[in-house]
Order: structure tokens, then sequence, then C-alpha cells
């Protein structure tokens, strides 16, 4: 059934002149028209895109330098945040030139095979599961959403020097006391805002097929103050999208949440989901 | 119905009802590697299939955040150790 299979590698590496891998962006049934690929740009230093057929289902590929994607030389360029920029959004140009025909399953970023026979076989070996999958999350988007904490008022803070805890004098005593009543203070705080935040993705789950978590990004990476407390991923059937839409209306809304800011972004295509039941 | 921080750096929150971008144009850098770099099939080949590994994440990860250090400068006056 696969038809690639049959090309020697070593020949299709020849016609380009230098050796190449081949860079796997995502499965699907429903392939773009050529004229979607060719306009689509994968990573810069490649080939156009292109559809190797596995078993049923589609890959779409692209032929990459091997000098430039071998570990050794993916680990440097990824060290660099200007090439890792590039080839994560190369990745995403990749899956979206897919995306706009029909469902597809996401594969990592830079998953990489010798040739097309290699990469069309490990396809075909999981075709049931990626079908399965396939059918999982057509018709879904994905939705990111991300919880933060609030920024304490700065004035609350300073004024507190006599306004809390339950010494109110000068000596060691009371200064103990009014720092730990602010350590209190910000702990209660920090409780309520995960509280919030929990309650946040209870209500969200509720229109979602699924929902997931990422490791919430460090305060270096949202340049905030306050800390993540959600970094979630919510995979909404289309046919439920007004309806979660409108509960991220309610939980956004004014007085609703106090402590805790949210924050949108979707509708993406469902990478967070993209996973086999077996874990792999 | 999301509250937008004006201080937070990156591009802003992606529109609801535009035209499916699928998404998201300008999207920020950070919730693209939360995805690229976690999630997907990993459809094991002969050949190379790193990404998905932990070390090379945390490598990434530790070139982002040289990246946001670089380019987005803290928003807050003394800094702290970054």
């Amino acid at each position: 059934m696969s038809l690639h299979p049959a090309v020697p590698p070593a020949a299709a590496a020849d016609e380009v002149g230098s050796p190449t891998v081949v860079c796997a962006f995502a499965v699907t049934r429903t392939p773009p028209p050529d004229h979607a690929l060719v306009s689509a740009t994968g990573h810069e230093e490649g080939g156009p895109l292109r559809v190797l057929r596995a078993g049923n289902l589609c890959l779409i590929v692209q032929d990459v330098p091997a000098a430039l994607f071998d570990s050794a030389a993916l680990t440097e360029r990824l060290n660099r945040p200007d090439d890792l920029e590039r080839c994560a959004r190369a990745h995403h140009r990749g899956v979206e030139a897919v995306f706009r025909a029909g469902p597809v399953v996401p594969l990592p970023m830079a998953s990489l095979y010798r040739d097309d026979h290699s990469a069309a076989r490990a396809v075909t070996a999981r075709e049931a599961a990626l079908a399965a999958l396939l059918d999982r999350l057509g018709g879904r988007t994905e939705w990111a959403v991300k919880v933060h904490a609030v920024e304490a008022d700065a004035p609350a803070d300073d004024s507190n020097g006599t306004g809390t805890g339950t010494g109110t004098g000068t000596g060691g005593r009371a200064y103990l006391s009014r720092a730990s009543a602010r350590r209190r203070a910000r702990q209660d705080a920090h409780g309520k805002a995960l509280a919030e935040a929990e309650a946040v993705d209870a209500e969200l789950r509720r229109h979602a097929v699924a929902a997931t978590r990422h490791r919430p990004q460090s305060e270096q990476l949202t340049g905030r103050r306050t800390p993540q407390l959600l970094n979630a991923a919510y995979l909404v059937d289309d046919t439920e999208r007004p309806a979660f839409a409108a509960a991220l209306e309610r939980v956004g809304a004014d007085g609703r949440h106090t402590t805790v800011e949210i924050h949108v972004s979707g509708p993406w295509i469902p990478y967070s989901f993209a996973r086999l039941e077996d874990g792999s | 119905m999301t509250a937008v921080d004006p201080r937070s750096p990156g591009p802003a929150p992606v529109p609801w009802g535009g035209p499916e971008p699928y998404a998201p144009i300008g999207v920020p850098l950070v919730d693209l590697l939360d995805r690229v770099l976690a999630t997907g099939v990993v459809v094991s080949g002969d050949l190379v299939l790193a990404i998905a590994d932990v070390p090379l994440v945390r490598i990434s990860l530790h070139a982002l955040l040289s990246s946001v250090n670089e380019r987005v400068p803290a928003p807050w006056p003394d800094s702290g150790p970054l």
C-alpha cells in the first residue's frame, strides 16, 4: 500500500546533491492539495513539503539537510534562541498547512527519519492507534488558558508597617508579629488564588472533551511578578465552542474571580492532545 | 472576557472570532514551545528523535530563558536574578 518504500533512499539523496533526511510534521487522512503544500514553507533550509503515503494514512514530510539536522547539529542549533524559535515556527507552519485540509496528528518538532521508507514504516506500525486519534481530534480544537495571581497592591503592603499584626510597637516582638502576619496574609492570598484557578479549571472542563495541563511557566518567562497558577489546555468540540466561550466569559466576568487574571488563546491545532493511549 | 495585562510581554492574546487562524499569528513563543516541544505523538524512527527527550527540552527552555532575558526587559525596576 505504501507508495514510496520502493524509492531507494540513496538515490533520493544523490539527486539533491547533499545527504538529506526526512523531517515529518504530521499524520493525516486528508492530505492538502499540492498548491497548499507548495505555498507553505517548512524549515527554511529544506525542500518543499510533500505527501508520503503510509498505509491508509499520509505523512507530511520535508527533505532537510542531514548536516543541519543530525543530533549534534540540532542540539547546538536549538541552544540558540533565534534558531529555536525559527524551528518551532517552521514546525507550526508545516502542521498548520496540513490542518487546513482536515484533522491532523501533529508529531513532535523535528521528528526525523533516514528516508521515506522508515518514516512510512513507523506510521504504518501504529496505523490503528493513529487512525483512532485522528477520529478523536477531528472537529475539535484546543484552547489555551493561563491563570495568574493578580498583583497585590503595593500601597497596601507599604501601609501595613503598623496596620497588621498584633503588635504596634517598635520592639523585636512587635516586628516579628507584623512579619508573620504579612506572611500569613501572603499565604492566604496565594491559597485563595489557587482555589480560584481550580474553580476556573473546573468550570471550563465541563465544556471540554478533555483537558490537560502544561507545567506553569516561570515568572521569568511570563514577565510577571506573580506566579502562574494554571497553564491548561482544553480540547473543545466545534459544536461546544459557543458554550466554552460563554464559560470563559463567565469566569472572566468582573467580580467573579478577584484574585486571578485569565488569559486565553485559541483556537489551536490540538497539539496538547496528540497522545496515544499507551503513552507513547 | 480576558483581563489583558498591558505589562505582559509579547503579543496580545489572540482575539476571538477571527478567521480561524489555527492559530495564532504572532502567537507567544512560550505557548508555542509548550506545545511543539512537549506534545505530539512520538512515532519512533530509526534516526533521530530527540526533541521529546527531557534533556533536550531542558536545553531548549534554557535557550528560551536566555531569549526572554535578552528581548524582554524585566518589568520591575531591580530585575533580580534571572
